[in-house]
């Protein structure tokens, strides 16, 4: 399987529409992957 | 020094981390010595399957992992966007340029040195400091200095792939304590682009995503796809040896497995016509056949998702039978091979570390990450257990959301 959205849970409060599902969860992966990096550089 | 063993995806983009956080590796690479049933060349980051890195819209999941990997100083995605070919939505590449393009920066790193010769389970237990226990049930090696200190190797990281050399494949299933556990994989065909009949088939991309016409489709009517889908599930396959039962990874299932299911699985998957308009219908087709360049010069098309296992003398004539391809000459045809992974979850940590075999890591297909990009990330490992690291002592983060995604084969069970 390819990376796709349903790999990943679904947020706290997940919006009824899929396309803001969506963005919910590339949100939280921006974020995620932002204090991640910022982790491993300090 | 940290040792490498495989030049595909993940091993160069592992090979180039660690150089270039300024790291000794070695990078074992069996070809051309030793060739694999898919391989045709000797370079680096060789794509055997399909020419796409997929999406790279910004907001898909395939596209933040390549914005995370370009974050991360990624070898591979900046080469393949200085190497694109037209893809809609997606990332091809010209695979000769892009090959090329890697093994000349792997090759001209001044902190790697590559090896052309086989790496063999004696050369791995040596690397590894002595002979290692036989499963994960014999406990973890307890005194982490000891590891690695053959050779000065600091970790041996194994990114063999899908293609793992037999030898290798087995010493891997004995360390994990388990079988060795496969599945079949499948290549599509690629077609000289003077053969294809242009008065039948029309430029476009679904949609009209990307510039608009990097798809060449073959547009089918409803008559021509059932002769297709009739003459596709009588064809004639490749035989598979006795032992195997025929277990495919989910998105390269062949196209003749798929029909069988149904007369319209195709038309409603891999030839599904939506967002293609034929301009001489001004309609969406029954089915159609997408076409992608191989090439920056459009001199080769592959045949989009039409993987198969069709003996290649009846192949010809079935594929042939797709609207614009009756004169197509092929220059690849369609192909199986069977692919090795690991059941990562069970003997590997989080950072894809051997759980009875510290100093030991897996990167890429192997751990069962579908996909080159995918697979090519999982070499960033987090921060104190990269192999970069190994040196440095520092502690250990978690990595990132979307690096942690699901095994590859959760779906196929």
């Amino acid at each position: 399987m390819n990376i796709n959205w349903g790999l990943f849970p679904d947020p706290p409060d997940a919006p009824r529409k899929k396309d803001d599902r969506r963005q919910k969860k590339l949100d939280a992966a921006r974020r995620a992957f932002d204090e991640w990096k910022v982790a491993m550089e300090a | 020094m940290v040792t490498v063993v495989g030049g595909g995806f993940a091993g160069v983009e592992c090979a180039w981390a660690c150089a270039q956080r300024g790291v000794r590796v070695r990078l074992y690479e069996m070809r051309p010595t030793t060739m694999t049933p898919a391989h045709k060349t000797h370079l680096l980051s060789e794509l055997v399957c399909s020419n796409s890195f997929k999406s790279q819209e910004p907001d898909s999941p395939a596209g933040q992992l390549k914005a995370e990997m370009k974050a991360l100083g990624s070898l591979v995605i900046p080469t393949g966007e200085a190497n694109a070919v037209p893809g809609g939505a997606a990332l091809a590449v010209d695979r000769d340029l892009y090959a090329q393009a890697v093994t000349k920066a792997i090759e001209g790193h001044a902190l790697i040195e590559v090896v052309r010769e086989e790496f063999t389970p004696e050369m791995a237990e040596k690397a590894l400091g002595g002979p290692l226990p036989a499963s994960p049930d014999a406990g973890p090696r307890g005194d982490k200095t000891n590891a690695m200190s053959g050779e000065g190797t600091n970790a041996l990281v194994i990114a063999t792939g899908p293609l793992t050399s037999e030898p290798l494949a087995q010493w891997l299933a004995e360390k994990t304590g388990r079988d060795s556990l496969y599945f079949y994989d499948a290549v599509s065909p690629t077609i000289d682009a003077s053969t294809i009949d242009y008065d039948t088939v029309f430029a476009q991309s679904r949609y009209e995503k990307g510039e608009g016409d990097d798809y060449l489709n073959c547009p089918f009517t409803k008559e021509q796809y059932h002769a297709f889908v009739d003459a596709l599930i009588k064809a004639e396959r490749a035989p598979l040896h006795d032992f195997e039962k025929p277990k495919y990874f989910a998105g390269c299932t062949p196209i003749e497995e798929i029909a069988s299911n149904g007369v319209d699985s195709l038309r409603y998957g891999n030839f599904k016509p939506v967002g293609l308009t034929d301009p001489k219908t001004g309609r969406w087709p029954y089915a159609a056949v997408q076409l992608r360049p191989e090439n920056k010069e459009k001199t080769l098309y592959s045949l989009v998702a039409c993987q198969n296992r069709l003996k290649w003398g009846v192949q010809k004539e079935v594929l042939q039978m797709i609207p614009g391809l009756q004169n197509a000459e092929f220059v690849r045809l369609g192909v199986i091979h069977r692919n090795t992974y690991i059941e990562s979850p069970k003997v590997l940590t989080p950072w894809l570390e051997f759980r009875s075999v510290p100093g030991l890591f897996v990167a890429g297909q192997l751990t069962r990450r579908r996909g080159s990009t995918p697979a090519s990330r999982s070499r960033d490992a987090p921060k104190g257990s990269h192999p970069s690291h190994r040196r440095e002592k520092r502690p250990t983060v978690r990595s990132s959301a979307t690096c942690k995604t699901r095994p590859r084969a959760s779906s196929r069970r």
